[in-house]
């Protein structure tokens, strides 16, 4: 069984939270921005790119608070991990085919090269699985354990037959 | 595993909810049309505006060796030079096309952004494809 430290699984739960809320309030901002940056990855059939921009904003944002909310939120966790484990996809498929494109990860510049989101969200994704193991063991800070209590049934003296 | 699920089901479910109002009522909301989002433009859209200013980002030899008829070239070291020549043909009403090399390039969308910034103009496309989808599509 892993053994998470308390500190460690809130500082990546939090910082998970805080990635996935950033990212979603920019792109819930500018929507339009947002398309712009999912169409340059050309994964998408055009008839979804709008949709998909002013989806996943919100999704993004809302898993972010839920994250940040409770270290017992493992139905967040796993989109989480499906929300990144799709934005990794794209990446890894837009360096593949050789794209000169900006992440479009956060609203704001961004330089064009992919390595440095790529690192980026695999080191989200390893703050997920510490996050997984911590609420698994219920470790992480402001949720104590459970402690299961052994109990035995109490029979006052004078009743035994 | 079920509360998981259950959990993960709301937060997908609760997320378009605002999604849907922003479809209708957010001022950025993104464009419907499918050939098109909002600051960049296809070939084939682009080659029927017969008003556009073509504007051509790539390397001197390369404009040199084929270019969009009556593209000027823009030089982002020699912006000043270029931008006094843009204004010259310019109206302030023509749609502006700014192209590069190919759909990798990047020239394109941050000269159409700057130009969109310093001339205040809305209708600054990039184009998707650049050189290489405009000089492959019908005309």
């Amino acid at each position: 069984m892993v053994v998470v430290p308390a500190v460690i699984a809130l500082a990546a739960r939090l910082g998970v939270a805080g990635a996935l809320a950033l990212a979603g309030a920019g792109h819930a901002w500018d929507p339009s921005g947002f398309a712009v940056a999912i169409e340059r990855y050309r994964l998408l059939p055009g008839a979804l790119v709008p949709a998909a921009a002013l989806y996943l904003p919100w999704l993004e944002l809302i898993v972010g608070m839920r994250l940040a909310c409770t270290s017992r939120a493992q139905g967040a966790m796993a989109v989480a991990v499906a929300l990144l484990g799709t934005y990794l996809a794209a990446l890894l498929s837009a360096a593949a085919r050789g794209l000169d494109i900006a992440c479009g990860c956060f609203r704001g510049g961004e330089d064009a090269g992919l390595a440095w989101p790529i690192a980026r969200v695999l080191a989200l994704l390893a703050a997920l699985a510490v996050c997984w193991f911590a609420a698994r063991r219920g470790v992480a800070l402001g949720a104590p354990p459970v402690v299961r209590q052994r109990t035995s049934l109490h029979v006052p003296r004078g009743i035994h037959p | 595993m079920i509360p998981l699920a259950r959990e993960a089901a709301c937060l997908v479910l609760l997320a378009m909810v605002p999604a849907s109002i922003a479809g209708v009522w957010h001022p950025r909301r993104p464009a419907d049309a499918p050939a098109i989002v909002q600051g960049e433009v296809t070939a084939a859209t682009a080659s029927t505006w017969r008003d556009a200013l073509w504007i051509d980002v790539r390397p001197a030899d390369r404009y040199a060796a084929g270019h969009v008829p009556g593209a000027l070239r823009l030089d982002e070291d020699a912006w000043e030079d270029g931008l006094a020549e843009l204004a010259a043909h310019w109206d302030g009403v023509r749609p502006i096309v700014v192209y590069c090399d190919g759909g990798g390039c990047e020239a394109s969308r941050a000269v159409a952004d700057r130009l969109r910034r310093e001339l205040a103009a809305e209708r600054v496309f990039a184009m998707q494809g650049g050189w290489t989808a405009w000089s492959s599509s019908p005309r």
